[in-house]
């Protein structure tokens, strides 16, 4: 099972890096919509002439807005930077083509995501600013993915299969294109505004909640199957709580966030936006982009683990 | 353990079900189902009827009545005297939606630059209220429909008024038409302030409020037909 070549732990820990340089962005981001934001910059990659690092502090300080978006496009920039150390590093540390590739991904997601964001503000195009939204999820559960194909538990194959599948694998890749719709259906809501949006993103959670418990249930069942204490037990556990913990918090935000918007704010019609719904929908959108790194390294062990013959 | 439904046709389902989503919000069918539909006074005129008035809520019905045979509501306006033609009428509530779906968070849906986002911007969206536009009548006059399509086409650098030139001139002309109306709006609203502080609840009558329209000026009316 193990590899006998010495494997590098650079390419991962850059890739986690990247990862973790995302939560800001995305935290940020969802800052930026609630806000409506997107355009209190004037400019893109030179905001008023400016190289974008080089903004003054008093003009990145001049209102929330302009402050909040001025950094969503830092912290993109510092992530770019991020993405493009990742495939350096796979080269440097000779990880071969296939991890050359997984990081190659994961900056092409970033780069896209940014030209997708910086078209959204030359066009003033709201369309484009859905799309931003939603792919800001994707990208970060694509970021998942690198950082977990190339750090050096998965490279190693450190842990053991299960003797028998169990069925956690199909129930986790369900889950995930379950999530991807409501990530979908949550930026149709947060850029549309509209009633339709809200309620299928709503009845979509409930299934999401369900279906994500089931897969908790099934990773705990499993890590039963090794000994205990081991490591494939353990991280069976740790997947199990991380998911359970994050979908949980999800939709209590996700709940406190609904009621924030119609009792503390001014309804679906955004006349007012109250403190209360900056907070908790910008943390909704953050604890999602959580779970989706959460359901995205469930599929991937789960994949691993629970498929004996075919595992990655 | 064999899957006991069959993931592969889950996901198409799953991809048909985000295609569609995607296809009915691409296609606007969603778009206005939220969008803020009713006109209210401004802060000022709300200000002045609560320290003026022993029921600001009557007066507040009042006025807003008033407003409402000049000016028509939020998604069907008209202009006072003005073409009451359907397709006029269609023209001009194409433009309103717009505005609404466009401008109103920043600007607030009547123009008192006091939409929800603009708490979070700086400088603060321009108060049609005031009657003057600095960036498009620099001379103070009230502003001409060309130089608000040009400043909507262009956005106004170093600020957070962007451009709009991706909507095209036709609907751009319409939405400066509706500025022009809400600029409109808001000094008529003020004179019925006046109106009703000096007359009381029930003064408004049609007689009253056809009499405070003869101050009307004639120029902007002309200028405002969008798309035309």
């Amino acid at each position: 099972m193990s590899d006998p070549k010495p494997v590098s732990p650079w390419p991962g820990r850059w890739a986690l890096a990247t990862l973790l340089a995302a939560i800001p962005l995305v935290v940020l981001g969802g800052l930026v919509t609630t806000l409506r934001a997107g355009m209190a910059e004037d400019g893109w990659l030179q905001p008023e002439g400016y190289w974008l690092w080089m903004y003054p502090l008093e003009k990145r300080m001049v209102s929330l807005g302009r402050f909040v978006e001025h950094h969503h496009r830092e912290f993109g920039s510092l992530v770019g930077l991020l993405s493009i150390a990742t495939v350096l590093a796979t080269l440097f540390a000779k990880a071969g083509a296939r991890a050359f590739w997984i990081a190659f991904l994961g900056l092409v997601a970033v780069s896209g995501q940014g030209v997708v964001g910086g078209l959204r503000v030359l066009e003033n195009n709201p369309r484009l600013a859905f799309l931003h939204g939603v792919l800001g999820q994707i990208v970060f559960g694509i970021l998942t993915l690198v950082a977990i194909l190339l750090s050096v538990r998965w490279r190693r194959s450190e842990l053991p299969r299960l003797a028998a599948p169990v069925g956690m694998a199909w129930r986790a890749k369900i889950l995930l294109g379950a999530l991807l719709i409501q990530v979908t259906l949550g930026g149709w809501y947060r850029h549309g505004h509209g009633h339709t949006a809200i309620a299928l993103h709503g009845f979509g959670a409930l299934f999401v909640v369900w279906w994500g418990l089931q897969v908790a249930r099934s990773l705990r069942k499993a890590s039963k199957t090794f000994e205990t204490g081991s490591a494939g037990a353990l991280h069976l556990r740790s997947n199990a709580l991380w998911l359970t913990g994050t979908l949980h918090l999800q939709w209590l935000l996700g709940a406190t966030a609904l009621y924030a918007l119609f009792a503390l704010s001014d309804g679906m019609s955004g006349q007012h936006i109250s403190r209360s719904e900056i907070v908790f929908s910008t943390l909704h959108v953050t604890v999602g982009a959580m779970l989706t790194a959460v359901v995205v390294w469930t599929y991937l062990w789960t994949d691993r683990l629970d498929s004996p013959t075919q595992g990655s | 353990m064999k899957s006991p439904v069959q993931p592969l046709r889950i996901g198409i389902l799953a991809l048909g079900w985000t295609l569609v989503c995607l296809g009915s919000w691409l296609a606007g069918c969603s778009i206005d189902e939220a969008l803020p539909s009713a006109w209210v006074l401004g802060p000022t005129s709300k200000e002045r009827l609560a320290q003026g008035t022993q029921d600001p809520k009557a007066a507040e019905q009042e006025i807003l009545r008033a407003l409402e045979s000049l000016f028509g509501t939020a998604t069907a306006p008209h202009w006072p005297l003005g073409d009451s033609q359907p397709e006029g009428a269609k023209v001009l509530a194409q433009a309103a939606q717009t505005y609404r779906e466009e401008c109103s968070h920043c600007h607030g849906l009547e123009g008192y630059g006091n939409g929800p986002s603009s708490q979070f911007i700086q400088p603060k969206p321009w108060n049609f209220a005031l009657g003057v536009f600095p960036r498009s009548a620099p001379d103070g006059s009230e502003p001409k429909l060309p130089a608000l399509v040009t400043l909507l086409e262009n956005g106004i650098a170093s600020s957070s008024m962007p451009h709009f030139a991706r909507l095209g001139k036709p609907v751009l002309m319409g939405v400066a038409g509706h500025v022009l109306l809400l600029l409109k709006r808001t000094q008529v609203e003020t004179k019925l302030v006046d109106a009703y502080l000096q007359g009381g609840p029930g003064s408004l009558t049609p007689e009253r409020v056809e009499g405070i329209l003869e101050t009307w000026s004639a120029g902007p009316q002309s200028l405002a037909q969008p798309g035309r």
